[in-house]
């Protein structure tokens, strides 16, 4: 599939207030088929309209250049927005709750012991107030680290369609934009994502103390029902994730112009898991 | 930003074909666009977008044919637009690295690559954020028109500038310094222009202690991402502040001295952190968020208790219900890490491509064979043919870093970032 069509698949499985913030893609390819016509139109043209056409092909140019300039700017903007967000629901979130989610676990502990006790017919709705919010705090977290991660492909993504749109615009019109243009795009705000990525690894520690203590009491619960429809019921970060995930794989998987720039294949376990999911899913 | 980009491909030697109408222009481009400061460049493609085209058609010409001419005054050029945004020369005056000390990217570009993060047209504003750089920029400045004066015998009449508003100097003057850079060759030698230039910075200086205050709402503001390079040169209100989360503990624990996230006040909160660059725009904003983020937990606690309860109706399994829905945060959590994974792998993949492109680059050109940047970006983009055949056609000249080429390519084999 082509990049332009993965993108919007992209967009459109995102979070609804994303949908617009991604890349330009499609309207960078008309500028530069622009560029491109008035370009040939200028050169090959009798002298006389010759200014005209010229003035042309470089009004185009510039207005491609803007186009890129402002969407990076656009970039910059969004991500830096989110990541204020998130910096404050990080903390938020996994500070509180460590504290929690330690006490939870011994509280949780004793009362399943009682529980079981119990007759274990009776609805789960009863149970104590205090795993409710551990479970409400739980999904908090998970969705947190999902949104991250999402963040970070919406950079990915849209440095991979500078980088290509770029690419095409050196190749069309011969000029060399690519090498300076994506040296500065480098050194961007939404490019820089590694306070995304410790945010996003922190989320991961302190689930993985959640599981593990949630774990020990729920020893012996069988995982035989698919859990994955009750999961999949709620749509967005799910969703969006898979859709990142396949995106991603297809985007390694085969390409028509392979070059020095080229990414290698992605593993393939992904895909075993997606398509597990995939099935499952909504 | 055009301007920006072109000036680029002009100083990168590529054979652009200039339009007839602008003769002169990309020899004097050459020579004074890299020396050329930032915040022009910036405020210039911001204002682009946003302005288009006044009539006065300065031209940056003539100008630069004057800094040529004395040649202390490429340094001080730096200072008027200094004296509203940030000055390239002086980057050291800045003290924001705490901002992007997340950042660890290097910018080998030039300043001519800076981008910053604040977009909007320049509005002056007065702010309780101390001057820190005053001095130095003002002195250049004063320097400079003394010097432009001096070489010119232009003694503008300070009428323009002198009882102006601050913010009509400056949207004037932004007007104008954009004018420059867009019609950079559309007019050159209009003697006008040279005119208008030391009025404005000579009335600028008369507003000197009003300039210090802008100075420092300018330096107040968050630093461009590229460190070596501080651009401001944008809106107060709008610039851009990154939030790092030892900012925001440092916010946390203002607003918990000042008795929660209800009763504290955004100035409260900005004299007790004492953060050279935040203005008070930004603690109102962040607060803003800091409040409703805190907020919604609260609120959604009574509902979403509910919400949960009647989730685990759903898979009817009853004691089961529960395992369930931690089994699929698990499995969710799992498929986020994974492509969290993935992501981390492209990008280090994607950075290290790019680096080695770098090396090779210079490798080629230290070899002084011709034409070989071109052809080391044109097989980048060559398109259809598989690795093996990459190789011979983009290796035809060189031997030496045949061996890197093959490793590399073979590194990135059948796949595309594309």
């Amino acid at each position: 599939m082509k990049f332009g069509k993965r993108l919007q698949k992209q967009v459109e499985e995102s979070l609804p207030e994303w949908r617009d913030k991604f890349l330009a893609y499609k309207r960078l390819k008309r500028l530069l088929r622009l560029v491109v016509v008035s370009t040939a139109a200028a050169s090959s043209s009798s002298s006389p309209r010759r200014i005209s056409g010229i003035a042309g092909a470089v009004a185009a140019e510039a207005a491609f250049v803007r186009l890129l300039d402002a969407e990076v700017d656009r970039f910059n903007a969004f991500f830096m927005e989110q990541e204020e967000d998130f910096v404050i629901r990080h903390r938020a979130r996994t500070r509180v709750h460590i504290v929690r989610i330690i006490y939870a676990s011994m509280v949780e502990l004793q009362e399943t012991v009682k529980k079981a006790a119990q007759d274990a017919a009776r609805r789960p709705s009863s149970e104590t107030e205090l795993s409710l919010t551990m479970r409400r705090v739980r999904k908090e977290i998970v969705d947190l680290h999902g949104e991250m991660v999402l963040l970070l492909n919406y950079s990915a993504i849209n440095y991979t369609g500078l980088a290509k749109i770029v690419k095409k615009y050196d190749k069309r019109t011969g000029r060399l934009l690519r090498l300076p243009f994506i040296e500065k795009v480098l050194g961007q705000p939404f490019f820089a994502t590694e306070l995304i990525s410790r945010l996003v690894r922190e989320c991961e520690t302190t689930m993985e103390a959640v599981f593990k203590a949630s774990r020990v009491h729920h020893a012996g619960a069988s995982a035989g029902a698919r859990p994955v429809a009750v999961a999949a019921a709620e749509q967005g970060i799910f969703r969006n994730t898979v859709a990142a995930l396949m995106t991603i794989g297809e985007l390694r998987s085969r390409s028509s112009t392979y070059g020095r720039f080229s990414l290698p294949p992605m593993a393939s376990p992904e895909h075993e898991l997606l398509r597990c999911v995939q099935l499952a899913g909504p | 930003m055009e301007r920006l980009s072109t000036n680029q491909l002009y100083s990168s030697g590529v054979p652009v074909t200039v339009p007839t109408s602008l003769p002169s222009i990309p020899a004097s481009l050459d020579e004074s666009f890299p020396r050329l400061p930032d915040p022009q460049n910036v405020l210039m493609e911001r204002e682009l977008r946003s302005n288009p085209l006044p009539p006065h058609q300065t031209a940056v010409a003539p100008m630069r044919g004057h800094f040529h001419s004395s040649t202390g005054s490429v340094g001080p050029l730096c200072s008027p637009p200094a004296v509203r945004f940030s000055s390239v020369s002086g980057p050291e005056q800045y003290s924001n690295p705490n901002l992007y000390n997340s950042q660890a990217p290097s910018t080998t570009s030039s300043s001519t690559l800076n981008y910053g993060p604040q977009y909007g047209g320049f509005e002056p504003s007065i702010t309780d954020v101390e001057p820190t750089w005053c001095p130095h920029p003002v002195d250049g400045m004063l320097g400079y028109s003394a010097d432009i004066s001096g070489g010119n015998n232009l003694t503008g009449s300070t009428s323009i500038g002198a009882s102006d508003d601050l913010t009509k100097q400056s949207e004037w003057w932004t007007d104008f310094m954009n004018d420059d850079w867009k019609e950079i060759g559309d007019n050159p030698g209009s003697a006008e222009t040279q005119l208008v230039v030391p009025p404005v910075q000579t009335s600028i200086s008369v507003h000197q202690p009003a300039t210090q205050q802008t100075v420092s709402s300018q330096s107040g503001e968050p630093l461009a991402v590229v460190a070596p390079s501080p651009t401001a040169g944008s809106n107060t209100a709008k610039a851009r502040m990154r939030w790092t989360p030892e900012l925001h503990e440092r916010f946390v624990d203002a607003v918990n001295q000042l008795g929660g996230s209800e009763k504290a006040t955004p100035k409260g909160v900005l004299k007790l952190m004492k953060a050279d660059n935040l203005t008070i725009y930004h603690v109102k904003s962040h607060l803003q968020k800091y409040r409703t983020a805190r907020y919604r937990p609260e609120l959604s606690e009574g509902s979403s208790e509910k919400k949960v309860a009647s989730k685990e109706d759903i898979p009817s399994i009853d004691l089961k219900g529960n395992f369930d829905l931690t089994e699929a945060l698990r499995l969710q959590l799992e498929l986020q890490k994974r492509l969290h994974e993935q992501l981390e792998i492209q990008r280090s993949l994607q950075l290290r491509i790019e680096e080695q492109g770098k090396c090779l680059q210079m490798m080629l050109e230290q070899q002084c064979i011709p034409g070989t940047e071109k052809s080391l970006d044109a097989s980048t983009s060559a398109e259809g043919s598989k690795l093996p055949s990459d190789i011979p056609e983009s290796s035809t000249a060189k031997e030496v870093p045949e061996n890197s080429q093959n490793g590399l390519t073979k590194q990135t084999e059948s796949g595309d970032s594309q």
